[in-house]
């Protein structure tokens, strides 16, 4: 039995193989690894799962949010990914209702 | 910045106004400091007819204007700013603050619900700006229905123009950029682009940078 | 092709196209903001608080509220005396927990003048000499001059947030004056 989390996991392996994405929000910021001596004056709010699945009567109902290379179109990009999330899926005969892609940055 | 040093020994109100009436014919400091934030006016004979007056009020507005360069000077001999610190800052805002409205990306599979967020796409009109020589561009909005698909959209741009750059010259390379990188990064019909030069910047040292 | 491929050169950009930048959520404009304003409003929070024990926390608070409010700015041109104003709202934030907590003691409201000392040390600059001088003066007395005089806030205001009355806020700023004009006149 797939678990969401290997589910999750799987989707994120899968979309940062493709070309032109850079990134997977909201993962937890590098940079928090880095900076020890930041302020501890704001909150810092747990990260969140990147990818967020929705079990529905349809199938899965997946959401995303992405960080576009320059150097690829980001809306050609977009349908890129959500063609290659598709495929993965028929051939998993993973029954899908919805993909939700969003560009948050091109970076 | 000593809190304690000077504790003890009140001072009586006889020391405190102590030397003003002798030195400044009968007025005070705090009464010309009001004189000179009312503008001199109405105009007080006994203010102006008094030379020590006149010598504190020159004192007084030579305060005032270096008020502000005493913190800059203050400032200049700090050390410079410590690179985690300015680092911690960037790394606790919140850049999802400023997405804005969500931009549909087309696809015929109504299972697709796909989209670009308004700060990337104005994120990509800086990126335009920023490959145009002797233009800088400040703040862009993005004027029309962006939410539905195929709407006419107006891109409207703020710009500083480097010194000697004609003004025509570079927004035409802008208008021409921007109206690029849209086409190739989003499906958003660009109906025209704004822009507004209304500052100058001297570019000397556009490239080089710190 | 992205900016950050070769990145251009925001620091001579004006505050008004920072500002813009920044609002439509560019890092790097806001970045050269803080680098452009950064040290400044550290010495004003100082000069405000009297002590660099909440000076970084106060101006990093400061900075990250700026960059969430930045998009009420209403004139981008002003985000100077903007800054300084969320700073001075900060510190005298700092500055009434303190006082709940009787850290701050009304002593200082009474010093002689004549025991403030001139700058000693030969300094190279009137504004050295002058900042050696608001360093000296005691807490309250600088506090109210350079609210007043660079935070631009009124005697009401400043009363109101340190809970002084109006008068004593004037009579400290009169004196603070003075301490600074006998300084500045031996430069003449």
């Amino acid at each position: 039995m797939t678990t969401t989390t290997d589910l999750q996991q799987e989707i994120l392996n899968v979309t940062t193989a493709i070309p032109g994405v850079a990134t997977v929000y909201p993962a937890a910021p590098a940079a928090q690894t880095i900076l020890e001596n930041v302020v501890s004056v704001i909150t810092q709010q747990p990260a969140p799962l990147p990818i967020s699945i929705t079990e529905t009567d349809g199938g899965i109902a997946v959401a995303l949010t992405i960080g576009a290379a320059t150097n690829t179109p980001a809306a050609d990009l977009c349908r890129l990914v959500y063609d290659t999330l598709v495929d993965h899926f028929r051939q998993n005969s993973q029954p899908v209702a919805s993909i939700r892609i969003l560009i948050a940055n091109i970076e | 910045m000593n809190d304690s040093q000077n504790d003890s020994e009140p001072a009586t109100d006889a020391d405190r106004t102590r030397r003003d009436p002798a030195e400044l014919d009968g007025h005070t400091l705090d009464e010309l400091s009001d004189y000179l934030d009312a503008g001199r006016a109405p105009a007080d004979a006994s203010i102006d007819s008094s030379p020590s007056c006149q010598i504190a009020l020159t004192s007084l507005e030579r305060l005032y204007r270096l008020s502000d360069t005493l913190l800059e000077a203050q400032a200049s001999t700090e050390p410079d700013l410590d690179e985690s610190w300015v680092a911690g800052i960037l790394h606790n805002i919140s850049r999802d603050s400023r997405a804005g409205r969500t931009i549909p990306v087309t696809h015929p599979d109504p299972a697709a619900e796909l989209a670009i967020t308004e700060g990337t796409v104005r994120g990509l009109v800086r990126a335009a700006g920023d490959m145009v020589e002797g233009l800088l561009v400040g703040r862009c909005r993005l004027d029309g229905d962006v939410t539905t698909p195929g709407a006419p959209i107006t891109i409207s741009v703020d710009a500083s123009i480097g010194w000697g750059t004609s003004i025509p010259d570079a927004a035409d390379r802008l208008r021409e950029a921007i109206y690029g990188i849209l086409i190739r990064h989003t499906d958003l019909t660009i109906a025209g682009v704004d822009i507004t030069v209304d500052d100058v910047h001297n570019p000397a040292a556009k490239g080089s940078s710190r | 092709m992205g900016p950050q491929d070769q990145p251009i050169d925001l620091t001579v950009a004006s505050d008004r196209i920072l500002v813009g930048r920044a609002v439509d959520g560019d890092v790097r404009a806001f970045e050269a903001l803080v680098r452009r304003y950064g040290l400044l409003i550290r010495v004003y929070a100082g000069r405000v608080l009297g002590s660099t024990a909440d000076v970084d926390d106060v101006v990093q608070e400061s900075l990250v509220q700026a960059w969430q409010h930045l998009p009420e700015l209403m004139d981008p041109g002003a985000v100077k005396s903007w800054l300084m104003r969320i700073v001075s709202n900060k510190a005298l934030d700092v500055l009434r927990r303190r006082r709940e907590h009787g850290d701050i003691t009304d002593h200082e409201l009474r010093i002689p003048d004549d025991q403030i000392p001139t700058a000693l040390v030969e300094k190279r600059s009137l504004e050295q000499a002058l900042n050696a001088v608001l360093s000296d003066l005691p807490d309250q007395q600088r506090r109210c001059w350079v609210l007043r005089e660079i935070g631009g806030y009124s005697y009401l205001e400043i009363g109101r947030n340190l809970d002084l009355p109006s008068s004593t806020v004037r009579g400290l700023i009169a004196r603070a004056r003075k301490n600074l004009i006998r300084e500045m006149e031996g430069w003449r």
